[in-house]
Protein backbone atom coordinates (compact mmCIF):
# COMPACT_ATOMS: atom_id res chain seq x y z
CA UNK A 1 0.00 0.00 0.00
CA UNK A 2 2.96 2.37 0.70
CA UNK A 3 4.27 1.78 -2.48
CA UNK A 4 1.37 2.76 -4.05
CA UNK A 5 1.11 5.88 -2.67
CA UNK A 6 4.70 6.71 -2.99
CA UNK A 7 4.04 6.05 -7.19
CA UNK A 8 0.62 7.55 -7.03
CA UNK A 9 2.58 11.02 -5.53
CA UNK A 10 4.71 10.31 -8.06
CA UNK A 11 2.72 10.78 -10.69
CA UNK A 12 1.23 14.01 -9.03
CA UNK A 13 4.05 15.54 -9.04
CA UNK A 14 6.06 14.57 -11.88
CA UNK A 15 3.15 14.99 -14.47
CA UNK A 16 2.45 18.78 -13.60
CA UNK A 17 6.37 19.44 -13.38
CA UNK A 18 6.77 17.95 -17.04
CA UNK A 19 3.67 20.09 -18.39
CA UNK A 20 5.33 23.36 -16.62
CA UNK A 21 9.01 22.64 -17.96
CA UNK A 22 7.75 21.94 -20.95
CA UNK A 23 5.63 24.51 -21.33
CA UNK A 24 8.12 27.06 -20.47
CA UNK A 25 11.33 25.90 -22.41
CA UNK A 26 8.90 25.59 -25.27
CA UNK A 27 6.73 28.85 -24.91
CA UNK A 28 3.91 26.79 -25.19
CA UNK A 29 4.40 25.89 -28.85
CA UNK A 30 5.14 21.99 -28.30
CA UNK A 31 1.46 20.98 -26.66
CA UNK A 32 2.25 17.30 -28.71
CA UNK A 33 6.07 17.02 -27.32
CA UNK A 34 4.84 17.74 -23.79
CA UNK A 35 1.98 15.51 -24.12
CA UNK A 36 4.25 12.57 -25.48
CA UNK A 37 6.11 12.97 -22.14
CA UNK A 38 3.09 12.66 -20.21
CA UNK A 39 1.80 9.87 -21.66
CA UNK A 40 4.95 7.99 -20.93
CA UNK A 41 5.66 9.05 -17.45
CA UNK A 42 1.53 8.02 -16.70
CA UNK A 43 2.09 4.40 -18.57
CA UNK A 44 5.91 3.69 -17.02
CA UNK A 45 4.52 2.52 -13.36
CA UNK A 46 2.19 -0.02 -14.45
CA UNK A 47 4.88 -1.16 -17.40
CA UNK A 48 7.34 -1.54 -14.37
CA UNK A 49 5.33 -3.05 -12.12
CA UNK A 50 4.75 -5.77 -14.78
CA UNK A 51 8.74 -6.06 -14.57
CA UNK A 52 9.00 -5.97 -10.45
CA UNK A 53 6.24 -7.69 -9.13
CA UNK A 54 7.78 -11.11 -10.03
CA UNK A 55 4.37 -12.11 -10.82
CA UNK A 56 3.83 -16.02 -11.51
CA UNK A 57 4.51 -16.98 -15.45
CA UNK A 58 0.88 -18.53 -15.03
CA UNK A 59 -0.16 -15.05 -14.90
CA UNK A 60 2.01 -13.59 -17.56
CA UNK A 61 1.14 -15.63 -20.17
CA UNK A 62 -2.88 -15.25 -18.95
CA UNK A 63 -2.10 -11.56 -19.77
CA UNK A 64 -0.78 -12.10 -22.97
CA UNK A 65 -3.47 -14.52 -23.72
CA UNK A 66 -6.11 -12.06 -23.03
CA UNK A 67 -4.60 -9.38 -25.22
CA UNK A 68 -3.89 -11.77 -28.32
CA UNK A 69 -8.31 -13.10 -27.72
CA UNK A 70 -9.42 -8.95 -27.37
CA UNK A 71 -7.29 -8.57 -30.60
CA UNK A 72 -8.21 -11.30 -32.24
CA UNK A 73 -11.80 -11.18 -31.35
CA UNK A 74 -12.51 -8.30 -34.58
CA UNK A 75 -12.27 -11.13 -36.63
CA UNK A 76 -15.16 -12.78 -35.07
CA UNK A 77 -17.29 -9.95 -36.26
CA UNK A 78 -15.91 -10.11 -39.93
CA UNK A 79 -19.16 -9.60 -40.82
CA UNK A 80 -19.82 -6.23 -39.02
CA UNK A 81 -16.99 -4.54 -39.70
CA UNK A 82 -17.83 -1.27 -37.11
CA UNK A 83 -17.82 -3.99 -33.85
CA UNK A 84 -14.91 -4.22 -32.30
CA UNK A 85 -15.39 -5.76 -29.14
CA UNK A 86 -11.88 -5.14 -28.02
CA UNK A 87 -12.53 -2.70 -25.35
CA UNK A 88 -14.82 -4.69 -24.37
CA UNK A 89 -13.52 -8.04 -23.58
CA UNK A 90 -10.65 -6.22 -22.04
CA UNK A 91 -13.46 -4.69 -19.55
CA UNK A 92 -14.87 -7.90 -18.43
CA UNK A 93 -11.63 -9.58 -18.23
CA UNK A 94 -10.70 -6.59 -15.88
CA UNK A 95 -14.01 -6.99 -13.62
CA UNK A 96 -12.30 -10.34 -12.84
CA UNK A 97 -8.85 -9.66 -12.35
CA UNK A 98 -8.33 -6.43 -11.22
CA UNK A 99 -8.37 -3.15 -12.25
CA UNK A 100 -4.55 -2.89 -12.90
CA UNK A 101 -4.48 -6.05 -14.71
CA UNK A 102 -6.61 -3.48 -17.13
CA UNK A 103 -4.52 -0.72 -17.36
CA UNK A 104 -1.54 -2.99 -18.28
CA UNK A 105 -3.71 -5.33 -20.64
CA UNK A 106 -5.26 -2.17 -22.52
CA UNK A 107 -2.25 -0.27 -23.22
CA UNK A 108 -0.56 -3.35 -24.35
CA UNK A 109 -3.15 -4.50 -26.48
CA UNK A 110 -3.45 -0.94 -28.56
CA UNK A 111 0.50 -1.41 -28.88
CA UNK A 112 -0.34 -5.43 -30.12
CA UNK A 113 -2.93 -4.10 -32.33
CA UNK A 114 -1.27 -1.27 -34.29
CA UNK A 115 1.76 -3.82 -34.39
CA UNK A 116 -0.90 -5.40 -37.21
CA UNK A 117 -2.51 -2.27 -38.27
CA UNK A 118 0.39 -0.20 -38.60
CA UNK A 119 1.76 2.24 -35.94
CA UNK A 120 1.18 5.99 -35.77
CA UNK A 121 1.95 8.91 -33.47
CA UNK A 122 -1.81 7.90 -32.32
CA UNK A 123 -0.04 5.12 -30.90
CA UNK A 124 0.34 6.37 -27.46
CA UNK A 125 -2.58 8.47 -27.05
CA UNK A 126 -4.58 5.20 -27.87
CA UNK A 127 -2.71 3.20 -24.92
CA UNK A 128 -3.33 5.55 -22.85
CA UNK A 129 -6.99 5.93 -23.56
CA UNK A 130 -7.42 2.42 -23.59
CA UNK A 131 -5.99 1.74 -20.55
CA UNK A 132 -7.55 4.64 -19.10
CA UNK A 133 -11.09 3.45 -20.27
CA UNK A 134 -10.36 0.10 -19.22
CA UNK A 135 -8.64 0.85 -16.09
CA UNK A 136 -11.78 3.62 -14.56
CA UNK A 137 -14.72 0.87 -15.50
CA UNK A 138 -13.17 -1.98 -13.78
CA UNK A 139 -12.37 0.58 -10.72
CA UNK A 140 -15.74 1.56 -10.24
CA UNK A 141 -17.41 -2.13 -11.03
CA UNK A 142 -15.14 -3.86 -8.55
CA UNK A 143 -15.18 -1.00 -5.55
CA UNK A 144 -19.44 -1.06 -5.83
CA UNK A 145 -19.56 -4.68 -6.75
CA UNK A 146 -21.61 -3.99 -10.15
CA UNK A 147 -23.57 -7.51 -10.69
CA UNK A 148 -26.17 -6.03 -13.35
CA UNK A 149 -25.45 -6.81 -16.77
CA UNK A 150 -27.33 -3.77 -18.21
CA UNK A 151 -25.75 -1.48 -16.05
CA UNK A 152 -22.32 -2.31 -16.52
CA UNK A 153 -23.44 -2.48 -20.38
CA UNK A 154 -24.39 1.37 -20.25
CA UNK A 155 -21.56 2.42 -17.62
CA UNK A 156 -18.45 1.04 -19.77
CA UNK A 157 -20.28 2.19 -23.51
CA UNK A 158 -20.73 5.68 -21.82
CA UNK A 159 -17.25 5.93 -20.32
CA UNK A 160 -15.54 4.19 -23.83
CA UNK A 161 -17.24 7.22 -25.73
CA UNK A 162 -15.87 9.84 -23.56
CA UNK A 163 -12.59 8.81 -22.03
CA UNK A 164 -11.14 6.97 -24.80
CA UNK A 165 -13.21 8.92 -27.80
CA UNK A 166 -11.26 12.23 -25.72
CA UNK A 167 -7.98 11.13 -25.04
CA UNK A 168 -7.51 9.86 -28.70
CA UNK A 169 -8.97 12.90 -30.44
CA UNK A 170 -6.51 15.15 -28.48
CA UNK A 171 -3.33 13.85 -30.44
CA UNK A 172 -5.07 15.05 -33.90
CA UNK A 173 -5.88 18.37 -31.88
CA UNK A 174 -2.50 18.99 -30.53
CA UNK A 175 -1.31 18.14 -33.93
CA UNK A 176 -3.58 20.06 -36.32
CA UNK A 177 -4.79 23.39 -34.10
CA UNK A 178 -2.86 26.05 -34.13
CA UNK A 179 -5.09 28.45 -32.24
CA UNK A 180 -6.92 26.55 -29.49
CA UNK A 181 -10.34 27.98 -29.05
CA UNK A 182 -13.64 26.40 -29.07
CA UNK A 183 -14.33 25.70 -32.54
CA UNK A 184 -11.28 25.21 -33.96
CA UNK A 185 -11.34 21.95 -31.27
CA UNK A 186 -14.94 21.17 -31.58
CA UNK A 187 -14.65 21.17 -35.29
CA UNK A 188 -11.57 17.90 -34.57
CA UNK A 189 -14.11 16.53 -31.68
CA UNK A 190 -16.64 16.61 -34.65
CA UNK A 191 -15.08 14.99 -37.57
CA UNK A 192 -13.90 12.22 -34.69
CA UNK A 193 -17.99 11.96 -33.20
CA UNK A 194 -19.20 8.94 -35.43
CA UNK A 195 -16.73 6.87 -34.83
CA UNK A 196 -16.65 7.30 -31.17
CA UNK A 197 -20.29 7.24 -30.55
CA UNK A 198 -19.98 3.92 -32.55
CA UNK A 199 -16.91 2.20 -30.69
CA UNK A 200 -19.19 3.53 -27.35
CA UNK A 201 -22.32 1.77 -28.00
CA UNK A 202 -20.95 -1.60 -29.57
CA UNK A 203 -19.25 -1.25 -26.48
CA UNK A 204 -22.00 -0.89 -24.12
CA UNK A 205 -23.76 -3.86 -26.22
CA UNK A 206 -21.01 -6.20 -26.63
CA UNK A 207 -20.27 -5.95 -22.29
CA UNK A 208 -24.64 -6.32 -21.82
CA UNK A 209 -24.32 -9.40 -24.59
CA UNK A 210 -21.18 -11.16 -23.38
CA UNK A 211 -20.69 -10.50 -19.95
CA UNK A 212 -22.54 -13.50 -17.98
CA UNK A 213 -20.91 -16.23 -19.45
CA UNK A 214 -17.14 -15.05 -20.31
CA UNK A 215 -16.94 -13.70 -16.57
CA UNK A 216 -17.83 -16.56 -15.45
CA UNK A 217 -15.40 -18.75 -17.34
CA UNK A 218 -12.56 -15.99 -16.07
CA UNK A 219 -13.60 -16.62 -12.46
CA UNK A 220 -13.47 -19.99 -12.84
CA UNK A 221 -9.54 -20.12 -14.24
CA UNK A 222 -9.10 -17.68 -11.56
CA UNK A 223 -10.01 -19.89 -8.74
CA UNK A 224 -8.75 -23.28 -10.46
CA UNK A 225 -5.15 -21.95 -10.49
CA UNK A 226 -5.53 -19.32 -7.99
CA UNK A 227 -4.46 -16.36 -10.05
CA UNK A 228 -4.50 -12.63 -9.15
CA UNK A 229 -4.77 -12.32 -5.53
CA UNK A 230 -7.09 -15.45 -5.27
CA UNK A 231 -6.24 -17.72 -2.20
CA UNK B 1 18.77 -10.43 -45.95
CA UNK B 2 17.54 -7.06 -45.53
CA UNK B 3 19.35 -4.41 -47.66
CA UNK B 4 20.35 -0.68 -46.85
CA UNK B 5 19.55 1.03 -44.15
CA UNK B 6 16.42 -1.41 -43.31
CA UNK B 7 19.17 -4.10 -42.58
CA UNK B 8 21.20 -2.15 -40.34
CA UNK B 9 21.22 -2.83 -36.46
CA UNK B 10 17.12 -1.97 -34.56
CA UNK B 11 19.10 0.57 -32.38
CA UNK B 12 20.55 2.66 -35.54
CA UNK B 13 17.47 2.20 -36.94
CA UNK B 14 15.31 3.66 -33.75
CA UNK B 15 17.61 6.05 -32.86
CA UNK B 16 17.17 7.97 -36.03
CA UNK B 17 13.72 7.68 -36.06
CA UNK B 18 13.16 9.20 -32.98
CA UNK B 19 15.41 12.04 -33.71
CA UNK B 20 13.66 12.68 -36.85
CA UNK B 21 9.71 12.92 -35.00
CA UNK B 22 11.27 14.74 -32.67
CA UNK B 23 13.10 17.63 -34.49
CA UNK B 24 10.49 17.39 -37.34
CA UNK B 25 8.19 18.49 -34.99
CA UNK B 26 10.30 21.44 -33.44
CA UNK B 27 11.41 23.07 -36.56
CA UNK B 28 8.84 25.51 -37.57
CA UNK B 29 11.03 27.06 -40.14
CA UNK B 30 9.60 26.59 -43.95
CA UNK B 31 13.01 25.24 -45.52
CA UNK B 32 13.38 22.30 -42.90
CA UNK B 33 9.35 21.78 -43.31
CA UNK B 34 9.96 21.46 -47.01
CA UNK B 35 13.03 19.23 -46.37
CA UNK B 36 11.40 17.23 -43.83
CA UNK B 37 8.32 16.48 -46.25
CA UNK B 38 10.63 15.61 -49.63
CA UNK B 39 12.83 13.18 -47.70
CA UNK B 40 10.07 11.41 -46.16
CA UNK B 41 7.51 11.23 -49.40
CA UNK B 42 10.91 9.83 -51.33
CA UNK B 43 11.94 7.04 -48.66
CA UNK B 44 8.40 6.43 -47.84
CA UNK B 45 8.07 5.74 -52.14
CA UNK B 46 11.38 3.87 -52.12
CA UNK B 47 10.10 1.35 -49.62
CA UNK B 48 6.56 0.89 -50.64
CA UNK B 49 6.43 1.37 -54.24
CA UNK B 50 2.96 1.79 -55.64
CA UNK B 51 0.99 1.74 -51.94
CA UNK B 52 2.88 4.97 -51.09
CA UNK B 53 1.78 7.07 -53.79
CA UNK B 54 -1.27 5.58 -53.48
CA UNK B 55 -1.96 6.46 -49.27
CA UNK B 56 -0.53 9.83 -50.39
CA UNK B 57 -3.04 10.68 -52.54
CA UNK B 58 -6.54 9.15 -50.50
CA UNK B 59 -5.02 9.80 -46.70
CA UNK B 60 -2.03 11.92 -46.88
CA UNK B 61 -2.95 14.68 -49.37
CA UNK B 62 -6.83 14.99 -47.99
CA UNK B 63 -5.56 15.31 -44.65
CA UNK B 64 -3.35 18.39 -45.76
CA UNK B 65 -6.23 19.85 -46.68
CA UNK B 66 -8.26 19.56 -43.68
CA UNK B 67 -5.75 20.86 -41.12
CA UNK B 68 -5.10 23.53 -43.96
CA UNK B 69 -9.10 24.27 -43.82
CA UNK B 70 -9.41 23.85 -40.17
CA UNK B 71 -6.81 26.36 -39.72
CA UNK B 72 -7.68 28.90 -42.16
CA UNK B 73 -11.49 28.66 -41.00
CA UNK B 74 -11.73 28.80 -37.06
CA UNK B 75 -8.25 30.40 -36.43
CA UNK B 76 -8.68 34.18 -36.18
CA UNK B 77 -5.39 34.99 -35.32
CA UNK B 78 -2.60 37.70 -37.11
CA UNK B 79 -2.66 41.10 -38.45
CA UNK B 80 -3.58 40.46 -41.96
CA UNK B 81 -6.83 40.26 -42.91
CA UNK B 82 -7.45 38.34 -46.46
CA UNK B 83 -11.03 38.05 -46.58
CA UNK B 84 -14.27 38.20 -44.50
CA UNK B 85 -16.30 35.01 -43.98
CA UNK B 86 -19.87 34.79 -43.93
CA UNK B 87 -20.15 35.12 -40.18
CA UNK B 88 -17.88 38.35 -39.93
CA UNK B 89 -14.71 36.75 -38.53
CA UNK B 90 -11.75 37.44 -40.71
CA UNK B 91 -9.44 34.67 -42.29
CA UNK B 92 -5.90 36.20 -41.74
CA UNK B 93 -2.75 35.42 -43.99
CA UNK B 94 -1.14 34.17 -40.67
CA UNK B 95 -3.25 31.57 -40.15
CA UNK B 96 -3.15 30.54 -43.51
CA UNK B 97 0.39 29.97 -43.47
CA UNK B 98 0.17 28.45 -40.00
CA UNK B 99 -1.89 26.40 -40.84
CA UNK B 100 -0.33 25.04 -44.50
CA UNK B 101 2.93 24.56 -41.65
CA UNK B 102 1.10 22.53 -39.16
CA UNK B 103 -0.11 20.82 -41.88
CA UNK B 104 3.02 19.79 -43.89
CA UNK B 105 4.80 19.18 -40.78
CA UNK B 106 2.10 16.54 -39.71
CA UNK B 107 1.42 15.29 -42.61
CA UNK B 108 5.89 14.16 -42.78
CA UNK B 109 5.47 12.78 -39.46
CA UNK B 110 2.81 10.49 -40.73
CA UNK B 111 4.67 9.53 -43.69
CA UNK B 112 7.97 8.53 -41.76
CA UNK B 113 5.92 6.75 -39.20
CA UNK B 114 4.78 4.77 -42.48
CA UNK B 115 8.18 4.51 -42.82
CA UNK B 116 8.92 3.64 -39.19
CA UNK B 117 6.32 0.59 -39.95
CA UNK B 118 8.30 -0.89 -42.76
CA UNK B 119 11.95 -0.66 -41.58
CA UNK B 120 11.46 -1.24 -37.57
CA UNK B 121 9.49 -4.53 -37.68
CA UNK B 122 8.31 -6.25 -35.15
CA UNK B 123 11.08 -8.60 -34.23
CA UNK B 124 13.57 -5.43 -34.21
CA UNK B 125 10.79 -3.43 -32.09
CA UNK B 126 11.49 -6.69 -29.69
CA UNK B 127 14.62 -7.07 -29.46
CA UNK B 128 15.17 -3.64 -28.57
CA UNK B 129 12.11 -3.58 -26.20
CA UNK B 130 13.44 -7.24 -24.97
CA UNK B 131 16.46 -5.26 -23.49
CA UNK B 132 15.15 -2.82 -21.64
CA UNK B 133 11.46 -4.68 -19.78
CA UNK B 134 12.29 -8.69 -20.49
CA UNK B 135 8.47 -9.51 -19.24
CA UNK B 136 6.85 -6.79 -21.30
CA UNK B 137 8.55 -8.35 -24.21
CA UNK B 138 7.71 -12.02 -23.25
CA UNK B 139 4.34 -10.77 -22.71
CA UNK B 140 4.07 -8.87 -26.10
CA UNK B 141 5.82 -11.60 -28.16
CA UNK B 142 3.77 -14.40 -27.08
CA UNK B 143 0.56 -12.27 -27.46
CA UNK B 144 1.54 -11.55 -31.31
CA UNK B 145 2.26 -15.51 -31.74
CA UNK B 146 -1.50 -15.63 -30.26
CA UNK B 147 -3.33 -13.44 -32.62
CA UNK B 148 -3.25 -15.64 -35.76
CA UNK B 149 -3.08 -18.79 -33.85
CA UNK B 150 -6.49 -17.43 -32.09
CA UNK B 151 -7.40 -16.48 -35.66
CA UNK B 152 -7.77 -20.00 -36.74
CA UNK B 153 -9.45 -21.32 -33.60
CA UNK B 154 -12.13 -18.62 -34.03
CA UNK B 155 -12.41 -20.15 -37.86
CA UNK B 156 -12.91 -23.40 -36.52
CA UNK B 157 -15.32 -22.46 -33.56
CA UNK B 158 -16.96 -20.65 -36.50
CA UNK B 159 -17.39 -23.06 -39.33
CA UNK B 160 -18.61 -25.58 -36.33
CA UNK B 161 -20.99 -23.30 -34.88
CA UNK B 162 -22.52 -23.05 -38.58
CA UNK B 163 -23.75 -26.26 -38.47
CA UNK B 164 -25.80 -25.83 -35.88
CA UNK B 165 -26.97 -22.33 -37.67
CA UNK B 166 -24.78 -19.94 -35.20
CA UNK B 167 -22.59 -18.68 -37.03
CA UNK B 168 -21.52 -14.44 -37.16
CA UNK B 169 -22.82 -14.82 -40.84
CA UNK B 170 -26.89 -15.89 -39.56
CA UNK B 171 -29.38 -13.37 -38.50
CA UNK B 172 -30.11 -10.27 -37.75
CA UNK B 173 -27.44 -7.73 -36.09
CA UNK B 174 -28.22 -8.54 -32.02
CA UNK B 175 -28.18 -12.12 -33.10
CA UNK B 176 -24.87 -12.28 -35.26
CA UNK B 177 -23.34 -10.13 -32.44
CA UNK B 178 -24.83 -12.63 -29.92
CA UNK B 179 -23.29 -15.25 -31.82
CA UNK B 180 -19.95 -13.77 -32.15
CA UNK B 181 -20.04 -13.22 -28.15
CA UNK B 182 -20.45 -17.34 -28.26
CA UNK B 183 -17.45 -17.93 -30.13
CA UNK B 184 -15.62 -15.40 -28.54
CA UNK B 185 -16.55 -16.78 -25.04
CA UNK B 186 -15.49 -20.80 -26.33
CA UNK B 187 -12.18 -19.36 -27.34
CA UNK B 188 -11.95 -18.74 -24.12
CA UNK B 189 -12.26 -21.31 -22.39
CA UNK B 190 -10.22 -23.28 -25.09
CA UNK B 191 -6.96 -20.72 -25.10
CA UNK B 192 -6.66 -20.26 -21.10
CA UNK B 193 -6.69 -23.31 -19.66
CA UNK B 194 -4.13 -24.25 -23.10
CA UNK B 195 -2.03 -20.98 -21.71
CA UNK B 196 -1.70 -22.02 -18.50
CA UNK B 197 -0.27 -25.46 -19.46
CA UNK B 198 2.10 -23.43 -21.92
CA UNK B 199 3.37 -21.86 -19.01
CA UNK B 200 3.96 -24.65 -16.83
CA UNK B 201 5.69 -26.23 -19.33
CA UNK B 202 7.96 -22.94 -20.00
CA UNK B 203 8.50 -23.14 -16.22
CA UNK B 204 9.17 -27.06 -16.15
CA UNK B 205 11.85 -26.04 -19.32
CA UNK B 206 13.32 -23.64 -16.76
CA UNK B 207 12.28 -20.12 -17.38
CA UNK B 208 12.70 -17.44 -15.56
CA UNK B 209 16.08 -19.86 -13.91
CA UNK B 210 19.18 -17.84 -13.58
CA UNK B 211 22.23 -17.95 -16.01
CA UNK B 212 19.88 -17.82 -19.14
CA UNK B 213 20.19 -15.57 -21.96
CA UNK B 214 18.00 -14.37 -24.82
CA UNK B 215 18.73 -15.04 -28.53
CA UNK B 216 19.13 -12.18 -30.61
CA UNK B 217 19.61 -12.54 -34.88
CA UNK B 218 21.23 -8.69 -35.10
CA UNK B 219 24.46 -7.89 -34.59
CA UNK B 220 26.34 -4.66 -33.57
CA UNK B 221 28.49 -4.66 -36.75
CA UNK B 222 30.84 -1.07 -37.87
CA UNK B 223 28.69 0.59 -39.67
CA UNK B 224 25.94 0.19 -37.53
CA UNK B 225 27.96 2.28 -35.27
CA UNK B 226 29.09 4.67 -37.60
CA UNK B 227 25.49 5.56 -38.68
CA UNK B 228 24.45 5.82 -34.73
CA UNK B 229 27.61 8.44 -33.86
CA UNK B 230 26.53 10.56 -37.43
CA UNK B 231 23.22 10.49 -35.88
CA UNK B 232 23.89 11.61 -32.70
CA UNK B 233 26.46 13.91 -33.39
CA UNK B 234 23.50 15.73 -36.09
CA UNK B 235 21.21 15.35 -32.91
CA UNK B 236 23.93 17.54 -30.80
CA UNK B 237 24.21 20.24 -33.55
CA UNK B 238 19.95 20.64 -33.85
CA UNK B 239 20.08 20.75 -30.65
CA UNK B 240 22.13 23.64 -30.13
CA UNK B 241 20.74 24.70 -33.20
CA UNK B 242 17.25 24.79 -30.85
CA UNK B 243 18.56 26.15 -27.89
CA UNK B 244 20.51 28.89 -30.02
CA UNK B 245 17.22 29.70 -31.68
CA UNK B 246 18.97 29.88 -34.81
CA UNK B 247 15.94 29.01 -36.57
CA UNK B 248 13.53 31.05 -34.92
CA UNK B 249 10.45 31.85 -37.09
CA UNK B 250 7.06 33.36 -35.70
CA UNK B 251 3.99 33.15 -37.39
CA UNK B 252 1.92 35.34 -34.82
CA UNK B 253 0.49 38.09 -34.86
CA UNK B 254 2.77 38.58 -38.19
CA UNK B 255 5.06 36.34 -39.87
CA UNK B 256 8.99 36.39 -39.12
CA UNK B 257 11.39 34.31 -40.98
CA UNK B 258 14.66 34.01 -39.19
CA UNK B 259 16.22 35.49 -36.25
CA UNK B 260 16.62 39.20 -36.79
CA UNK B 261 20.19 39.95 -37.47
CA UNK B 262 22.83 43.15 -37.54
CA UNK B 263 24.21 42.02 -41.11
CA UNK B 264 22.84 41.11 -44.58
CA UNK B 265 19.86 42.39 -45.87
CA UNK B 266 15.94 42.34 -43.94
CA UNK B 267 13.27 42.09 -46.62
CA UNK B 268 9.83 43.83 -45.81
CA UNK B 269 6.75 43.20 -47.21
CA UNK B 270 4.50 45.93 -45.30
CA UNK B 271 1.04 44.66 -47.38
CA UNK B 272 1.39 41.28 -45.86
CA UNK B 273 3.70 42.31 -42.75
CA UNK B 274 6.23 40.11 -43.70
CA UNK B 275 9.75 40.17 -42.44
CA UNK B 276 12.64 37.83 -43.92
CA UNK B 277 15.33 38.35 -42.39
CA UNK B 278 18.79 36.64 -43.63
CA UNK B 279 19.85 33.07 -42.50
CA UNK B 280 22.63 33.48 -39.71
CA UNK B 281 25.75 31.26 -40.38
CA UNK B 282 24.75 28.99 -37.86
CA UNK B 283 21.37 28.87 -39.35
CA UNK B 284 23.07 27.25 -42.39
CA UNK B 285 24.37 24.45 -40.45
CA UNK B 286 21.53 23.39 -38.57
CA UNK B 287 19.64 23.36 -41.88
CA UNK B 288 22.59 21.45 -43.63
CA UNK B 289 22.30 19.14 -40.43
CA UNK B 290 18.67 18.63 -40.22
CA UNK B 291 18.95 18.14 -44.32
CA UNK B 292 21.78 15.45 -43.80
CA UNK B 293 19.36 13.74 -40.99
CA UNK B 294 16.65 13.79 -43.15
CA UNK B 295 18.42 12.05 -46.18
CA UNK B 296 20.39 9.32 -44.36
CA UNK B 297 18.38 6.58 -44.44
CA UNK B 298 17.83 7.05 -48.65
CA UNK B 299 22.05 7.89 -48.84
CA UNK B 300 22.72 4.92 -47.07
CA UNK B 301 20.20 2.91 -49.87
CA UNK B 302 21.93 5.28 -52.74
CA UNK B 303 24.83 3.81 -51.87
CA UNK B 304 24.70 0.23 -51.14
CA UNK B 305 22.61 0.20 -54.97
CA UNK B 306 25.58 2.05 -56.52
CA UNK B 307 28.23 -0.99 -54.92
CA UNK B 308 25.64 -3.84 -56.51
CA UNK B 309 25.22 -2.29 -59.42
CA UNK B 310 29.14 -1.56 -59.64
CA UNK B 311 29.60 -5.36 -58.37
CA UNK B 312 27.07 -6.27 -60.56
CA UNK B 313 28.58 -5.02 -64.33
CA UNK B 314 32.19 -7.22 -62.95
CA UNK B 315 30.22 -10.49 -63.04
Amino acid sequence: MRKRIISILILCLLIPAVVIAGFFLAKGKQYYLVSLLVIAISILPFMLSLERKKLQLRELVIISSVIAISVASRAAFFYLPNIKPMCAILIIAAISFGAEFGFTCGALSMLLSNFIYGQGMWTPFQMLAMGVTVFVCALIFRTFRIKNRFILGIVSGILCFALYGIIVDLSSVFMMVSEYNLRSVLSIYASGFPFNIIHGLTTGICVTLFEPSVSEKLERIKQKYGLFGEK
Amino acid sequence: MENGFKGYHPISNLIFFLSIVVFGMLFKHPVTLVVCFIAALCYYIRLCRRAAVKSFLTFIFPMLLFVLIINGLFAHYGTTPLLTLPDGNKMTLEAVVYGFVLGVATVSIIMWFFCYSEVVTTDKFMCVFGKIMPAGALVISMALRFVPMYKNRLHTIAEAQKGIGRDYRQGNIIERIRNGGKIISILITWSLENAVETSDSMKARGYGMKGRQSYSKFRMSKRDVVSIMIVLLLDVILTIGCIKKSLYCIYNPYIVINPSADFGKTYFVNELNLTLNPVSAFGIVTIISFTLLCFLPLIIDLKEDIKWNRLKSKI
